[in-house]
């Protein structure tokens, strides 16, 4: 089972390697204490894979771990920060100042990263994964919120990241 | 979602920090995380070992019946609490095995574990040492009782029990408003489950 276990480890961590370094950034902004939180991710991952039984697919086992381990990650401090906001209400926030620096690429993700920041976890959690490239019904799986509370946040957040980056390029 | 639009395109490319783990790390990793929690532990367990013995010897040596009681409850109380640390810990720990959860369920466990623990901590942190704690300042003032140091005596007693009082309403105040806080959470959590 061992052997099972670290030979399924090795192949997920070589596919889903560069995933859990986006999610982890999503959640962790300091470099040093991000590396512990993705170690942990990938133990955590590797432990888990005893337990696998197929009955979801690899990838939402993968997002599953990873998003649970983040969220324990997430110490007291940091959860109950006053100026966490929902998807609703984070287009009244202004963007970082850090945010407008750089080059076009580095700038566009970096007010990506600047919005997921400032988002409550829910609404973290669902565009982490839309960003990722998961479906409504994947996504439900994953955080098993309501695919009807998805659909609605994914479309919210497609409008809202549409005008976001319209912005940024008129800028 | 086969076809990504471009900002999909351009988070999934973003470049990413170099980073691998070997499974001899990662078994390094996994050692090295149970060390730090039975670490932990044991320094949880080793103060509370250290109160009892202390309160259980002051018990014998105490003066009046009252004193001797105080300190005998206390060390009871302590245990208690130590003993409800370490359930609430393995609690916490039997949470490993549920890491492949869907993340709201998983979220929500963990939010109403720690919701509990803060809003009960009357029931598990601070009532055991109220007994103790009420009898052994109550000694000062009955042991006074007749004698010349009558007033420093139950002066003592009021100061104690007041600053007692005092420390474990803020204590309990400190964890209402971080349970309410999570509470909030859970709230919000199931609005976005639900809806």
């Amino acid at each position: 089972m061992t052997r099972d276990q670290d030979a399924r480890y090795a192949e997920v961590a070589a596919q889903w390697g560069a995933a859990l370094q986006r999610i982890a950034r999503t959640y962790e902004a300091d470099p040093e204490r991000r590396r512990d939180l993705l170690q942990d991710m990938h133990v955590t991952l590797w432990k888990s894979l005893r337990a696998y039984d197929g009955r979801c697919s690899m990838r939402t086992w993968v997002y599953r771990v990873a998003s649970n381990v983040a969220a324990t990650h997430v110490n007291r401090e940091r959860r109950h920060r006053m100026d966490l906001v929902t998807l609703d209400t984070i287009e009244h926030v202004p963007a970082d100042r850090d945010a407008n620096a750089g080059i076009e690429t580095e700038n566009a993700l970096a007010r990506l990263y600047s919005l997921i920041h400032r988002l409550k976890a829910p609404d973290r959690q669902i565009i982490t994964l839309y960003l990722e490239g998961l479906s409504a019904e994947e996504i439900a799986e994953v955080t098993a919120l309501s695919p009807g509370a998805i659909a609605t946040r994914v479309s919210r957040l497609k409008g809202l990241l549409a005008r976001l980056f319209h912005e940024t390029a008129n800028v | 979602m086969s076809e990504r639009d471009p900002l999909q395109e351009l988070w999934v490319n973003q470049p990413s920090e170099r980073f691998t783990m070997s499974i001899d790390d990662i078994r390094t990793r996994a050692s090295k995380l149970r060390s730090i929690v039975r670490r932990r532990n044991f320094t949880e367990y080793a103060v509370g070992a250290v109160l009892i013995v202390v309160f259980g010897a002051v018990a014998f040596v105490a003066e009046t019946p009252l004193a001797k009681l105080g300190c005998a409850f206390i060390a009871i109380g302590v245990a208690v609490v130590m003993w409800q640390l370490h359930v609430r810990t393995h609690a916490a720990s039997d949470s490993d095995m549920s890491m492949a959860d869907g993340w709201a369920q998983f979220y929500r466990q963990e939010l109403v574990r720690q919701r509990d623990a803060l809003s009960g901590i009357w029931r598990w942190y601070l009532g055991p040492l109220i007994p103790g704690m009420t009898l052994y300042w109550l000694s000062s003032g009955v042991k006074s009782a007749g004698s010349d140091s009558f007033l420093w005596g139950w002066a003592t007693t009021v100061v104690g029990l007041a600053a007692t009082v005092v420390v474990f309403a803020m204590v309990a105040s400190a964890n209402k408003v971080a349970a309410k806080a999570l509470q909030a959470e859970i709230d919000e959590l199931d609005a976005a489950r639900g809806s």
